[in-house]
Order: structure tokens, then C-alpha cells, then sequence
């Protein structure tokens, strides 16, 4: 390659710079009241937009600041040319497996502590958004994962919500009819998860140093799944010509299944008739354990209206915008002493909350979504019956150490 | 010598015209895909995170492109993969359409033909139809005790209940099963891009087969409306000509019809190789590149490291490999078109 | 035998264009069926129990009408500035002869080669420096040439029958003019083509919109604008389908009108007539 070639996109690439840097954000923080805002967000249901828009009309009404709200399809992608522009929103969502590579690439003001009482957060979910010691952002609301089943079924087949991994291997069994398997599971990490940590075991080490996939732990998990499987008495949703677990349930294609607080609209909307209950996960070898996802409020590092942005956070999160916010769209406020209200009124969702305590959360490094895809990869295999644990075992501490040096 | 100066001038005049008519056309392409595509070029040779301004990338030499087809470990097996399962796409894709294409397009064209205008909107339709909603329906007939099952198993002796896009076993794998051959035989060990050559010769598993039935079936229509427009140019003239020559219809098709249609055949075969080698929509809506990587495309690893992953560098780096596959195949297309012609 | 040939052969044709019908008679009606529904009976070509709330969705709380000017004026003006540049470009590379014309066309040809989805960000880097963003103008001058339709020019004017250009420009017509009155008539079929194919492309266009609008919903497409609605009941793992599928109808019916329409001038044997005459 001749040097020739390379002054066009060099310069180009310069010209493209300096307009980025002339325009990059400085701070201006004094300005706190007029300020216009600009929020993105992702939409999860038409009940989340409207709690969202009638939080900001009521935000606007203060008179502090004006907000202006874009719920964004391909929201990763228009969320990433307005950062790569420059020019991104003042305030916007911020999944928190995104978190890491957000807060490494500078796009993130940290303010997690900036808001009313800061503390109240459940922990778990502070650590979802805290990177090489900063915590960024304060977490929106979350969602945990447990065991939904099917009650009439259960009744019906004498079963009791399991336990433990054996009344989950006796129930499964149980359960499950020629062709059709008593417990769905998605083939993935954000659900297999739940058993490494009931092991005991997890992908990585505490503070994502080192890989932790070749250990008894995870092994014996794996096996545990991959044989519930092999016995025909769980299989995946797809498997059961499925989307997911919701669908596998609704569809009476598997009577048990894993999965989180979304499922109960999807149900309500998919699913009227079904009668379904939500239990504890069962306990592994090492207890209870679950995972925890949640999104938090961003500000972004680029924004003129700092302050403003702040003070628009904390009115989000303050108590009273949470409990609306969660009110009719079932995932959970993040503020622990909010918990007892939100209950009030979904008594059936409590092993959700529960869920907050013994939660895992499921958030690595900048760079490590290939390792999690490596693993799913192997999870599929294991799941179909193509592939041994070790195999999956070995493949996936392999990808992780070649992020991880 | 009057002729060879008027001719010289007609020459100045169409040098002067030519770069006229296709100026404005240039200047378009220039800046909307020239200037982006350099740039993405320079970018394959940095460390991008594309969450913040250009100026935040670091340099990094050729370290994406080494990473993608020499160091071994994760980001090259995935890429192997990724260019065996559009390999097989591209193989699979490319001759179903066109043929099919070809064959609607003569079909609808034909003066015996009634209800011709039906015929074409049906046709084309699959072409206009969202992919959401093509993807939708495509889950659902071929789900387990879907339309498609149903079908086969009336057919076929026993109950097929086949999970189609769950099916990540290969064809060429499942052929060789059959005649009992269920592992890799010794000398197939070796490894090409951490791939091995067992691996290799997989075969596009059930679900990318299922994946090109769609691409088949959506494409169709577009192709269709080429060789159409092409069709309209032949003169009837030449048809006639060599009916009353006492050609075959089978001898005039061959003869007459295929030669004039190089042109349209060389546009479609140039589109359907690109696009097949670029196949993204389809794997996003339907398997996001499972089961157990089986659908995993190039493009669609562009959009995982770019989007999903912050390596923007790397994605860059992927799109330019793909960029000269892309252009071997239909530099060889092209040669093979004009041999025989 | 005859007759029992063509009943084979339009029994097939039948099947083939049910074939390819079909998932669209699925999509309208299952913009009539509740999200149950949906789930229960996927594959039913009609509603069991007719429920208006989809097109309720789409046709009265949401800026629809707004969307659908704004596709209608990026469309046409993309399309006729599509139809006028890459015909002139497609018949200089077909039928004048300059040098540089080869590389021309290969450069035409490597720009298709680039996975478009690696230069969405770099796309638009270009179009913020040129202050376009949020604009119309940033909607419709990067659609306003495209690389394909200049190869189908191309290639379709390279299938013309060149005599009556030459009479043309023996008769003293310049090059312009031979193109514009001559050529441009006689390329009926490719222009049409070209016309459902840029209408079709640039109506669909999503991930422009969202580059260059997304911030500024007075300027949304009608396709960008829907896909706004539909999602979520949970987390993207479960869609509002009928929403969705509605949606989609309502972008289908322009395109559809367009291709009825149009594909009625595929009548052969205009050039043909033309060389004789």
C-alpha cells in the first residue's frame, strides 16, 4: 500500500475531527433553569412510553426545564451516531450490559450519587453501573429472573414448586408428556446463568480479571442443564417452535420456564387466559442465586446542560416518579424502600423482588459481548445434544482469556 | 482522411459528453459513499470505539485484519465461520434466483399468457411485502407442527417434526451421516483459520437452508422485473426470424433469447452475488446468527462488533475482507460469462 | 394434450403466485386480529374475531398523515433525480466511448461492494459536516444516485439495438439531444423498472431517517415513524404484531398502486417496431 492512497481518508478523516472537536461538548454547568433538553429512549411496551411521557409533561410543567423525548427504534444505533457525532442526547437509557464500553469510551458523566438519597438503590444494581470505581448512572428500575409456571398444570400433576435442583429434576420430570417437555429454557447465558451461580460458579472472577469457566462449579451446572435436557424433560423454546419461554408457556408447550418481569405483559397481552404464578428459583449446591437486568438514566459527558440534566435525573428517580413509573408496567422500582408499595398492589410478584437480594449481575467488561456469544454458541450445543461440557467449558475460558489479556 | 477527422471529432465530442452525463452521478457517489467508505477504511486501522468523536480512536496498524485472518483465537474462528456460512448462502442463493427469476420473467412476458398483469403484482409482491412481516410468516410455517411439516409429513413415510431454524447440523454433514460417516476422518483434522477442514465442508446447516428459501423467495421478484425489462428489448423480429427458420422453441431460447439476454444475465448474477455476500436483514430478523453460529454472516458480524461490541475498527476491517471476497466473485463471474459467450 | 399442458402449466403459475401472495393476504389479516390471536391461530388468512384496535393505533394516534407527506416528497424528488442521473450515467458508460469509462464502471461496481451497514456511522459523519442533518435535503441527495441503478442502465442500454442512435447522429442530432429524444423513449421498460425499483427502495428507507432526523419528528418518514410504534410488552421479546403488521400495510399500499400501475407498460416490441419504422 503506497503512501498515496492514505492522504485522501487522512485528511478527510481530519477535516472530520476538527468539526468534531469544535463542536464537542464543553461544560456549561451554571445554567441550570431553561435549559432544553434532550432525552432518547427505548421503548419495551406502549405502557412504558406513557408513563415515560407523562413523567416529562410533568417534569416540563415545573417550569425548571424544557425536556423533549425521542423513543428511538434501533436505539444502540442511533444512540452511537449521535455519540460518535459529538452531539449526543443530554439524558438517555442505558442498558447495563452497554455500560462498560459507554463509561471506558468517555461518554458518560458520572453522577449515580448525584441524586435524593442514593443509598436507597439496591445495591446489586449500583454495581451494574459502577466501572473502574465510578458509578455512572442511577438505575431506572430492574427486572430479575425466577421460575413461572403453570398452575393448573402443576395442581393437576400434584406438583409442588421445586425447591431445590432435584425437585426441580423430579418436577421437570414430572411434568413433562410424550414430545413435550415440562420446563422451557432459552438457550443462553441470561438464562443458564442462573444455574452456574446457583453452583457457585460464574464466567469470571468477581472483578472480570480472570476467567473462571474451567472450575468444578461450572461444570457441574452445565452437566445439571445439559442432562435435563438429554432426559427430554427440558428443552429450548425454540426447540418447542417457540420464541421464547413466555411463548412456550402460553402455548401449554412446557408447563414451567425461566424468565423475567416482562413476562407478565406479554402474558396479559399474548396470553389472557393463561394461569400462571411466579416462585423462587430453585436452590443450587451453593443456594439461591439469580440474575438481575436493569437500565439506568444517562447523562452524557458532551452535554451542555449538565445541571439540568442532573436535576431532571433525580426527578425521575425520585420515589414518587418511580412508583408511577412501575405502576402499570410490572418491573420493579430501584429504590429497596419503594419495594413494599409496588407489592402492594402485585402480591404475585414478590419472588421477583425477592430475586433483588441473591441477584448476579450479568454485566463484564468493554469487549466482552464475543465471549458471551461463544458461550450462548456452546449453551446451544449443550442444549441440542451436539457438544460435551467440557468442550463448552474449555471453548468459552479460551475466548475469555484472549479478551481478558 | 475526412472521414478520419470527422470521426476523431465525433470521438472529442463523446470523450467531452461522456464525463458530462456520468459527472453528476460521480459527484453523488463521491460524496454519500466514496467519503464514507474511506473513512471506514481508515478506520479499519484503529481502535474505534464509535461511542465518542473519531479523534478518541487510537492507531493500531494492521492489528484488526491480523486479528481477523492470522492470530488464532475467538475473533478469527468466528469470522471463519461466518464466510463458510455465506459461502454456502452465496452458492445455494445465486443459482435458485436467477433461475427462477429467469424463468417468471419468460413466463410472464410470453403473448399467450392471460391474466399476465396478475401473474407479474403476484409475483413481484414477496418484493414489496416488510420484512417483518415476511419473517414473522416464515417462523411460523416452518415451526414444528407448522404448515411446512404438515406438508412433508404427508408426503414422506412417518412424522416430520423437524425444528427447522433450530437445526444447526450441516447438510453436507447430515449426508455423510447417513452413509455413516459421522466424524471427521483423519486428514481433515488440519485447520484453515481455525476452522477445521471437517468444519469446512459442513455444509449450510438446516437453518441457513431454511434462511435461503426466504432470500429465494423475497428476491425473486426484483430479479424478475430486470430480466423482464430486458426481455422487452429483444426484437420479435428475431423470434420470427427463427421460427421461420424452423428452430425448436427449445433451439430459439438457447440461440436467440439467452445471447441477448447477457447483458440483463450479468446484471442480475453481479446484484445477486453482492447481495448475497452481504445478507444482513434476514439473519437480523430471523436467527441473529444462531444456532450455534450457523447463520452468523459477515455483515451480520460488522453489525455485532460495530454496534454490539464498540469495535468499530474491527467491523471496518471485516467489511473491506468481505469487500475483495466480493469482488473475486464477480471478477470470476465475470470471466466465466465471457468465456462463454 | 395442448389443453391439458396449459392447465398444468397455469395450475402451476397459480401456485407459485399463491405462494407469494399469501404471506401478504396473512399480513392484512392479521392486522384484524387481537395480539392473542395472533399467537394462537399465526397462519388463519382470516380474523376469527375482528378487532379495529391495530389500524386504531396507527391511523389516529399517531402523526401518520405527517409521515406519509414527507415519504411522498423525499420519494418523488429522490426517484425523478434517481431516474434523470443514473439513466445519463448508465448511457455514457453503455454507449459513449471515453477513455476511463472502464474504471468508471468498475468504481460504480466496488462502491455496491462495500457492506453498506459498515458505513452508517461514517455516512453520517459526512452528512453532519455538510450541515444536512435534519433536513430534507439530507433525506433525499444521498438517495438521489445510486450505484445500482446506474448499472441497470447501463446494461439495459447495452441491450438496445444501437442503429437508430446512429441514424440519429448521422441526421446532425448532438449528443444530448440523440439521448433525450431517441434513446430515452426506446428505453421505456428499464426506465419503468428503474422507477418501481429507486420508488420502492427509497420509500422503504429506514436507516436514513435515523441518521439524519431522528432528532426532529417533523421530518420522520412513514416507515421510520412506524417502527416507532409496535415494539415491547417485553423487553423485544414479544411484538405487538397486529400493530406492527398494520404498519407495514399501510407503507405496502403506495408501492403496490406504484407496480399495478406501472407494470402495464411492459409491452414488448416498442424498439423493436421503432427500428423498423
Amino acid at each position: 500500500m503506497g503512501t498515496r492512497q492514505w492522504r485522501l481518508p487522512a485528511a478527510l478523516a481530519a477535516l472530520i475531527l476538527l468539526g468534531a472537536s469544535a463542536c464537542g461538548g464543553d461544560d456549561n454547568q451554571g445554567n441550570q433553569t431553561g435549559a432544553n433538553l434532550q432525552m432518547y429512549a427505548f421503548s419495551s411496551s406502549a405502557a412504558e412510553d406513557a408513563a415515560l411521557n407523562a413523567a416529562i409533561a410533568a417534569y416540563n410543567k415545573l417550569g425548571r426545564n424544557t425536556v423533549r423525548l425521542n423513543i428511538l427504534p434501533e436505539y444502540d444505533t442511533a444512540l452511537q451516531t449521535a455519540l460518535a457525532g459529538g452531539q449526543p442526547p443530554d439524558v438517555f437509557y442505558v442498558n447495563d450490559n452497554k455500560l462498560p464500553d459507554l463509561a471506558r469510551a468517555g461518554a458518560l458523566e458520572p453522577i449515580g450519587d448525584k441524586v435524593d438519597n442514593p443509598d436507597d438503590f439496591y445495591e446489586s444494581l449500583r454495581q451494574s453501573f459502577t466501572f473502574e470505581g465510578a458509578y455512572y448512572c442511577p438505575p431506572k428500575d430492574f427486572s430479575t429472573l425466577q421460575l413461572i409456571y403453570n398452575v393448573d398444570e402443576l395442581a393437576a400433576a400434584g406438583v409442588q414448586p421445586p425447591k431445590t435442583w432435584e425437585e426441580l429434576t423430579a418436577a421437570a420430570q414430572k411434568l413433562t408428556k410424550p414430545g413435550r417437555p415440562g420446563l422451557a429454557i432459552n438457550p443462553e447465558f441470561y438464562r443458564w446463568g442462573v444455574f452456574l451461580a446457583q453452583a457457585g460458579g460464574w464466567p469470571t472472577n468477581s472483578d472480570v480479571t480472570k476467567m473462571t469457566m474451567d472450575t468444578a462449579q461450572v461444570r457441574q451446572a452445565l452437566q445439571y442443564v445439559a442432562d435435563l435436557h438429554k432426559s427430554g424433560s427440558a428443552a429450548t423454546a425454540a426447540a418447542v417452535g417457540t420464541g421464547w419461554g413466555g411463548e412456550a408457556l402460553g402455548k401449554g408447550k412446557a408447563a414451567m420456564t425461566i424468565e423475567g418481569n416482562w413476562i407478565v405483559g406479554a402474558m396479559k397481552a399474548d396470553f389472557p387466559n393463561l394461569k400462571y404464578a411466579v416462585a423462587e428459583l430453585p436452590a443450587g449446591p451453593s443456594g439461591k442465586a439469580t440474575m438481575a437486568f436493569s437500565v439506568c438514566y444517562g447523562v452524557a459527558k458532551a452535554s451542555k446542560n449538565k445541571a439540568a440534566a442532573i436535576d431532571f435525573v433525580k426527578f425521575l428517580t425520585s420515589s414518587e416518579q418511580q412508583l408511577a413509573f412501575t405502576k402499570d408496567f410490572p418491573v420493579m422500582p430501584s429504590r429497596k424502600s419503594l419495594s413494599e408499595q409496588w407489592l402492594a398492589s402485585k402480591p404475585e410478584l414478590r419472588a421477583f423482588v425477592n430475586g433483588a437480594a441473591y441477584a448476579k449481575k450479568a454485566v463484564f467488561i468493554p469487549g466482552f459481548a464475543p465471549v458471551v456469544d461463544s458461550m450462548n454458541d456452546g449453551i446451544q450445543g449443550l442444549a441440542a445434544g451436539d457438544r460435551t461440557v467440557d468442550q463448552v467449558v474449555m471453548a468459552t475460558q479460551q475466548a475469555g482469556q484472549d479478551v481478558l489479556k | 482522411m475526412a472521414l478520419f477527422r470527422k470521426r476523431s471529432r465525433i470521438h472529442g465530442h463523446q470523450s467531452l459528453a461522456g464525463w458530462l452525463f456520468v459527472l453528476p452521478a460521480l459527484a453523488g457517489l463521491g460524496v454519500f459513499l466514496l467519503a464514507p467508505i474511506l473513512m471506514a477504511f481508515w478506520v479499519s486501522f484503529r481502535e474505534w470505539s464509535a461511542l465518542a468523536p473519531l479523534d478518541t480512536s487510537t492507531p493500531i496498524g494492521v492489528k484488526n485484519y491480523h486479528d481477523l485472518l492470522i492470530r488464532s483465537g475467538i475473533v478469527q474462528t468466528d469470522f471463519a465461520r461466518s464466510l463458510r456460512n455465506n459461502l454456502y448462502y452465496v452458492l445455494g442463493v445465486v443459482p435458485a434466483q436467477t433461475a427462477l427469476a429467469f424463468f417468471l420473467a419468460v413466463v410472464v412476458n410470453s403473448k399467450l399468457l392471460k391474466g399476465k398483469a396478475f401473474f407479474r403484482t403476484a409475483f413481484y409482491f414477496p418484493s414489496v411485502t416488510s420484512s417483518i412481516a415476511v419473517a414473522f410468516i416464515f417462523v411460523f410455517l416452518f415451526s414444528p407442527s407448522g404448515v411446512v411439516n404438515v406438508l412433508l409429513s404427508a408426503l414422506l413415510p412417518g412424522v416430520v417434526e423437524t425444528v427447522w431454524l433450530n437445526e444447526a447440523d450441516g447438510l453436507i454433514h447430515l449426508a455423510l451421516g447417513w452413509v455413516g460417516v459421522d466424524s471427521a476422518p483423519g486428514w481433515m483434522g488440519g485447520k484453515v483459520m481455525g476452522l477445521s477442514l471437517w468444519d469446512w465442508l459442513s455444509g449450510p446447516s438446516v437453518a441457513m437452508s431454511t434462511v435461503m428459501i426466504l432470500a429465494i423467495w423475497t428476491t425473486t421478484g426484483t430479479f424478475m422485473l430486470m430480466f423482464l425489462a430486458g426481455l422487452q428489448n429483444i426484437p420479435e423480429e428475431l423470434d420470427e426470424a427463427a421460427l421461420i427458420d424452423g428452430a425448436t422453441g427449445r433451439q430459439r431460447f438457447f440461440k436467440v433469447t439467452l445471447p441477448l439476454m447477457r447483458p440483463t444475465l450479468f446484471l442480475v448474477l453481479t446484484l445477486g452475488i453482492i447481495g448475497t455476500w452481504q445478507v444482513f436483514d434476514q439473519i437480523y430478523a430471523m436467527t441473529a446468527g444462531g444456532p450455534q453460529k450457523t447463520t452468523l454472516t459477515p455483515s451480520y458480524l460488522i453489525y455485532r462488533e460495530g454496534f454490539e461490541n464498540s469495535a468499530m475498527g474491527r467491523a471496518a476491517a471485516i467489511a473491506f475482507i468481505l469487500f475483495v471476497v466480493i469482488l473475486l466473485f464477480t471478477g470470476l463471474q465475470r470471466l466465466a460469462l465471457r468465456r462463454n459467450g | 394434450m395442448t389443453a391439458a399442458r396449459k392447465a398444468t402449466g397455469y395450475l402451476v403459475l397459480t401456485a407459485f403466485a399463491l405462494m407469494f401472495l399469501y404471506p401478504f393476504v396473512l399480513s392484512l389479516a392479521s392486522t384484524f386480529k387481537s395480539r392473542a390471536e395472533v399467537v394462537a391461530h399465526p397462519v388463519l388468512p382470516w380474523p376469527l374475531d375482528p378487532s379495529s384496535r391495530a389500524w386504531e393505533n396507527i391511523l389516529v394516534h399517531s402523526d401518520f398523515p405527517l409521515w406519509t407527506i414527507n415519504s411522498i416528497l423525499v420519494t418523488v424528488a429522490a426517484t425523478l433525480l434517481r431516474l434523470f442521473l443514473d439513466s445519463l450515467a448508465g448511457y455514457s458508460l453503455a454507449r459513449l466511448r471515453w477513455r476511463g469509462r472502464g474504471l468508471v464502471f468498475t468504481f460504480v461496481l466496488g462502491v455496491l461492494a462495500v457492506p453498506p451497514i459498515v458505513l452508517t456511522i461514517p455516512r453520517f459523519l459526512v452528512l453532519k459536516e455538510m450541515g444536512l442533518l435534519n433536513s430534507y435535503a439530507g433525506l433525499v441527495l444521498p438517495l438521489a444516485v445510486d450505484a445500482v441503478g446506474i448499472f441497470i442502465m447501463k446494461q439495459f442500454f447495452e441491450s438496445l439495438p444501437p442503429e437508430l442512435e446512429e441514424a440519429a447522429r448521422i441526421d446532425g442530432a448532438n449528443i444530448f439531444q440523440t439521448f433525450w429524444r431517441i434513446v430515452l423513449p426506446l428505453a421505456r421498460p428499464g426506465l419503468i423498472t428503474l422507477t418501481i425499483l429507486s420508488f420502492q427502495g427509497t420509500w422503504n428507507e429506514f436507516l436514513l431517517p435515523l441518521i439524519v432526523v431522528r432528532g426532529d419528528p417533523d421530518l420522520w418518514t412513514l416507515p421510520f415513524g412506524l417502527s416507532t410504534l409496535g415494539r415491547g410488552g417485553a423487553g423485544g421479546q414479544s411484538f405487538d404484531y397486529p400493530v406492527m403488521l398494520a404498519g407495514s400495510m399501510l407503507t405496502i399500499i403506495p408501492l403496490a398502486i406504484v407496480f399495478v400501475v406501472l407494470q402495464r407498460f411492459f409491452v414488448r416490441g416498442i424498439a423493436a417496431g421503432a427500428v423498423k419504422g
